[in-house]
Order: C-alpha cells, then sequence, then structure tokens
C-alpha cells in the first residue's frame, strides 16, 4: 500500500453532447463482465429446464408450423411463395432478433436491480448484455436454418448471401437503441414494458415477414396509390432489413427485383442511422442512469 | 501526509419524489402540472470534505440524515445532482447490506460475477475462492441460489468477496449490525488488519461503539448537512447531545423556536391527508422551517421544508405555518412528526419539536397500505 494511485472521478454529469467514446473505452475494458453477464442471462433464463437453450429454436419452429399449417396450406400463401417455410424462418429470425433485444433490453436494468443499486459498473453493460444474448439465440437459429438447407438441398443464391450483414447491423443496432431507452425510462415509468409489447406487435405485421414485400407494393398500386406509398411502408428499417435478410438467406426468389445499387446503398445509410440512433440512445441513458439507484 | 483517497467536492444530491411510477402519474404532474404529488427532497446539500488514505472514517446521523445517499455516491453507484467525487485507489461496497448478488444465481455464481465486476481477474478469483467460502461460512449452500440464503448469510457470503477484492478503500454500510456474534468478531478482525495495512475504510453505522472503537474520525449528518466533523468521541458527544436534548441543541439559545405543532390526518377512500400547523418564534432576516413524517421506529417518509415550498421570509416574533401533504396511502398507526426551524446560514441550529399523528386508515403491513395486485409473469 505505499505506492499513490492517480486521481480518479467517481461519478460527476457529463454534458449531455459528450462522453459516448468514452463510455465506449470504459465498456470495452469490461468486455470479459460483457461475456459473463451474457452468461447469467442465459443461465438464469434456462435455469432447472430440462430442454435449456434449445427452447429458443423451438419456439420459432412452432410458430413456423402454426404459420405455415394456417397461411402456407389454408390461404394458400404456400403455393405463391417460394420455400414458404424458409421465408417465414428467415423473416422470424431477424424480428425475433429485434424483439428479442428490445424485449429484454426494457426489463434488463429492472431485472438487474441489486447490481444495479449495489455496485458501480457502466450500466449499458446490462442492454447490452441482453442484446447479446439475442444473438446468441440468433445464432443458434441459423444453425437450424443452415441445417434445413444442408437437409432440403434448397440454397440462396450464392451472391446475394453479403445482404445478411447489413440486415443483421440494422436490427443489432436498433435492438441496443432500443433496449437501452426503454430500459432506462422503464425504470420511470413501468408503463413501458407493456407499451413495447403492443408496439412489437404492430411492428410485426407491418414487417414483411409472413407476406411477401412484393405483394404489399402490389395492393398500393392496385388501389392508385402512387410509388412512394411503397416507400413509406419500406422507411420501416425493420422492413428494410428483413427483405434484406430473406434477399441473402432465403432460397427463392421473388417474382420482382427490388434489389438494386440504390437499395444496397440505402441499406448502408440505415446501418448509419441506427448508429447514430445507439449513439443518441446511449446520452439519454447515461442521463437517465444517474439515479436508478434511487428510483429502482 | 498521504494524499487524500477520497475527495467528496461540493456535492449535492436532490430527489424527486414521485409516487407513482405509471404514465398516469406522469401526465399529472408533467401535463395537468399538479405539482402536488411531485416533491424535490434535497438528500445531501453542498457536502465537501477529504477522507485521507489509511484512516477509518463513521459516518452518523439519523435515518434520513444523508450518510447513505453519500456513501452510494462515493461508491460510485449515485451520481450527484451537483459536485463531484474524486477517489485514488480501488474500491469494494457494501451498501445496503449486500454486495449486489443475483437471487436466481447460486452462491459460487455470484462469487466469480462480483468479481468480474470489481475487476478482478478470473485466476485470482479461482485462488482466492475457497477463502471466500471458508470465511463466509457457507460452504454447503455455495452451489444453491442465493434466494434461498438466510439475510445473515447473505451478507457474510458479500463480506467475504468485498474483504477478498482487497480494495484499497472500503466502504461498509449497516453491515456489521447482521449477523452472529462469531461473525461480527471476524469482520472487525478484518476490519482492524485493513487498518494496519493502511487501507481507507467508511464506515455507516448506528453503533457509537464501533465508531469509538474503530475510527479515528466521525462525521455527523444531518439534513444533508456536515454539523460535525473531529474525533470520534467528540462527535459521538455532540451526536448525544442532539439526541438527548432536542429542546436545546447548541449551547446558544436557537434563533428560531418551534413553540407549537398540531398535526391532524384526515382519511378518506384509503388515503390520508396530513396537515401540520406549527407556530415559530424569534429573530431572523432568513429562515426556514421543516416537517418530517415519519414511521413510529423514525424511518422519514415526507420530508417537507419552507424553503422548498417557496415560503422564505424572515420572523420577528411568532409566525405559523401550516404545511399540508395530498393523501398518502398510509396505513393504520402512529406515526411521529418533528418540525424544526434555523435560522439560513451557518451552522444552523436546529431547534425542533415533535408531535405524535394517529392514523385510522387501511390495516397493513408496513407503513404504507396500497392496493396491489399479482400474476404470473
Amino acid at each position: 500500500m505505499t505506492c499513490v494511485s492517480a486521481v480518479e472521478v467517481v461519478n460527476r454529469r457529463e454534458p449531455f453532447w459528450r462522453g459516448f467514446w468514452s463510455a465506449v473505452a470504459e465498456i470495452w475494458a469490461a468486455r470479459l463482465l460483457l461475456v459473463s453477464l451474457i452468461r447469467k442471462e442465459l443461465s438464469i433464463r434456462y435455469r432447472g429446464s430440462v430442454l435449456g437453450i434449445l427452447w429458443t429454436m423451438i419456439k420459432p419452429l412452432v410458430q413456423l408450423a402454426v404459420y405455415g399449417l394456417v397461411l402456407g396450406l389454408f390461404l394458400g400463401f404456400g403455393d405463391q411463395i417460394e420455400n414458404f417455410g424458409f421465408f417465414m424462418f428467415c423473416g422470424l429470425m431477424i424480428f425475433g432478433l429485434f424483439s428479442e433485444a428490445v424485449t429484454l433490453g426494457t426489463t434488463s436494468i429492472m431485472w438487474n436491480a441489486p447490481l444495479v443499486k449495489k455496485v458501480a459498473l457502466r450500466r449499458e453493460l446490462l442492454p447490452l448484455s441482453t442484446t447479446g444474448v439475442a444473438i446468441v439465440n440468433f445464432f443458434f437459429q441459423s444453425l437450424v436454418l443452415v441445417g434445413a438447407m444442408a437437409v432440403t438441398g434448397h440454397w440462396p443464391r450464392l451472391q446475394d448471401v453479403p445482404f445478411v450483414i447489413p440486415a443483421i447491423l440494422i436490427v443489432v443496432l436498433l435492438g441496443l437503441a432500443g433496449g437501452m431507452l426503454l430500459g432506462a425510462l422503464n425504470v420511470y415509468v413501468r408503463d413501458v414494458q407493456f407499451i413495447v409489447d403492443v408496439g412489437l406487435l404492430l411492428l410485426f405485421w407491418l414487417t414483411p415477414i409472413l407476406y411477401g414485400w412484393w405483394t404489399v407494393q402490389q395492393t398500393l398500386a392496385d388501389r392508385g396509390l402512387p410509388d412512394w406509398a411503397f416507400d413509406v411502408y419500406m422507411a420501416n428499417p425493420l422492413a428494410a432489413a428483413t427483405v434484406a435478410f430473406q434477399q441473402g438467406a432465403w432460397p427463392g426468389t421473388p417474382p420482382q427485383e427490388y434489389f438494386d445499387s440504390v437499395f444496397a446503398l440505402r441499406l448502408w445509410g440505415t446501418v448509419a442511422v441506427c448508429a447514430l440512433l445507439v449513439w443518441l440512445a446511449q446520452r439519454i441513458f447515461n442521463r437517465l442512469q444517474e439515479n436508478f439507484a434511487a428510483e429502482l | 501526509m498521504r494524499p487524500p483517497a477520497l475527495e467528496i467536492d461540493h456535492v449535492t444530491q436532490s430527489f424527486s419524489l414521485r409516487h407513482e411510477k405509471t404514465l398516469r402519474g406522469l401526465f399529472v404532474t408533467k401535463v395537468l402540472r399538479r405539482h402536488a404529488t411531485k416533491e424535490r427532497f434535497t438528500a445531501l446539500d453542498d457536502v465537501t470534505t477529504d477522507i485521507s488514505g489509511g484512516s477509518t472514517v463513521g459516518l452518523i446521523g439519523h435515518n434520513g440524515s444523508g450518510k447513505s445517499t453519500l456513501l452510494k455516491i462515493i461508491g460510485g453507484v449515485l451520481t450527484p445532482t451537483s459536485g463531484e467525487v474524486r477517489r485514488r485507489g480501488t474500491l469494494a461496497a457494501l451498501l445496503e447490506l449486500g454486495a449486489g448478488f443475483h437471487h436466481d444465481l447460486t452462491g459460487r455464481e455470484n462469487v466469480y460475477l462480483n468479481a468480474d465486476v470489481l475487476g478482478i481477474p478470473r485466476e485470482v478469483a479461482r485462488q482466492r475462492f475457497d477463502e471466500i467460502v471458508d470465511f463466509s461460512g457457507v460452504e454447503q449452500f455455495i452451489d444453491t441460489p442465493m434466494k434461498f440464503y438466510s439475510s445473515g448469510m447473505f451478507v457474510r457470503l458479500g463480506f467475504a468477496v468485498a474483504i477478498y477484492a482487497q480494495p484499497d478503500i472500503l466502504l461498509v454500510d449497516e453491515v456489521l449490525a447482521v449477523g452472529d456474534e462469531a461473525f461480527q468478531r471476524k469482520c472487525l478482525d478484518v476490519i482492524r488488519r485493513f487498518q494496519q495495512e493502511g487501507r481507507t475504510i467508511v464506515l455507516v453505522t448506528h453503533d457509537m461503539r464501533q465508531v469509538e472503537e474503530f475510527c479515528d474520525r466521525a462525521i455527523l449528518l444531518d439534513h444533508g448537512h456536515v454539523v460535525a466533523d473531529g474525533t470520534a468521541p467528540a462527535v459521538i458527544g455532540e451526536f448525544r447531545a442532539r439526541l438527548g436534548h432536542p429542546e436545546s441543541q447548541d449551547h446558544l439559545p436557537p434563533p428560531v423556536e418551534v413553540v407549537a405543532v398540531r398535526a391532524e390526518a384526515a382519511t378518506s377512500a384509503g388515503l390520508t391527508a396530513v396537515a401540520v400547523t406549527a407556530t415559530f418564534k424569534g429573530t431572523s432576516a432568513d429562515f426556514e422551517a421543516r416537517v418530517d413524517l415519519a414511521t413510529e421506529e423514525g424511518a422519514r417518509l415526507v420530508a417537507m421544508s419552507s424553503t422548498d415550498a417557496g415560503v422564505r421570509t424572515g420572523i420577528d416574533g411568532e409566525r405559523t405555518i401550516r404545511f399540508e401533504t395530498p393523501g398518502l396511502a398510509l396505513a393504520t398507526g402512529e406515526y411521529r412528526v418533528a418540525v424544526s426551524a434555523a435560522a439560513v446560514g451557518s451552522p444552523r441550529t436546529w431547534h425542533t419539536s415533535n408531535a405524535r399523528l394517529p392514523v385510522l386508515a387501511a390495516p397493513a403491513v408496513g407503513p404504507l397500505a396500497v392496493p396491489f395486485t399479482a400474476h404470473e409473469q
């Protein structure tokens, strides 16, 4: 105890616009803690369950079976969309990544109240760890997807596979921003978690998961609406991400081509916007987290 | 002389006491601007002090005096409304009887998670693991989820983790009050060893014997102000004087006195509106009156200040001020009302007078009677 350590500011209100990169540096320094928080979330979730992590695959597979039966068979979508099962599974996976990141993120601070109230840690680690959980689950689901492709022999077009990268980036960044912001707000107003449920339900049906985007385009055109009506529909970043993910991972071809260099550019633009939203969410989170210990 | 381990620099902490965490509650306060349900409460008011390296400091004061809040700010769990705390060296804290354990994790998992939080490398944590478990005496339950632990086991494991982190600065909040005597002995031995090793310890406790025995310095907080700071016996003497003689807290006669207190409770539809009428006497250009509503056991529920309410004028002779709260969800029972007055300035000499407030509302366990629901998650 002879050496004198450097002075360190414990906590000080930061100006709103500054401090994102120092937060990133601190989180990077605590990356091992992040890994152990992700492991903790997973182990709590599946504690005492026999099937454990397998549950992350059972849910989308059951959804797939039900939608396949009702939409694919009864409503006849299966005849209109090539490899309808794969089509839906791609949409369910990418939307599930987002919805899981957001739902778990929203309650992440509340569920980790003991940590928030008693130890000094960057609280961003909690929504980050739930986003991590969503990514882990997504990874297991993509193993199922690839496995199904191997079994059936239906593969996506190789040159389109890179489209999954911006799709995943959009969804992860958006899910992280949403989880951070909503998780912080939920500490103060507990309605948030219920609003999230309703909001995700709306988003689910406004995203071309169970139907093809081209159907929307066709329907809007048939009703005599101008072209930009479809652009409005596609302005939903989740719709853009889902379409891109289907293009890259679905073994099938849409009746029309939507993909051109402009869309690819727009996808990367959306990624940039989502990254900006992460920055904004972190700044708001940072202000709101000051009183977490008192509010929980 | 070593540089200070902690520099507490003009730290102020105020909270808004919002009663409802719902959209409706927000709508009422923000949109309808009915601020009745929202009050600001200053837990710490411009506290500045240094804590030198290697010293053991006791924070003492009544419940709600701000000592735990100060400890949380030092521990980095709360961000002060203004001001800052600077620190030299590593820190481990035991705030509110726990080291931040998750109820669903086993003791073992929590020990490792905590080590990660404190930035202790895995190998080091693994080496110390047996010692931690041995010290806490919970070997038998180390692979049991902590929700099955008794509160004593919780605290023991928490203390063990905190000390095996070997922090330069250790913050301890009331931990030594829990646990059996044998464990308390062990803890006190550790604290003595830490002192010999030159570590800094900040202790929040109600046990004056511990402060006298261990602390080379004590700080007395009252209503978020440092009212006494010095050697442990001197500050404890001051605290006892304030406790024992509420009528004359200082040697000088207080400039403003509370001469009459009337507390009334009106209950309707399960909510109890409290009105406190107090008469003050004295001479001061600027004075502040405070009303604290507390449970029988002394836990403060509501703090009202004339300054916060915008009543800020002088007194010459007698003045009567009425404090009113909207309906509070109080349970049936007896509550304490303390009215204090002081001239604004430093040091403040508070004069306090107490009254009892019987409430006949809904019966409940604890001071609050609120409707609740439960459902599966």
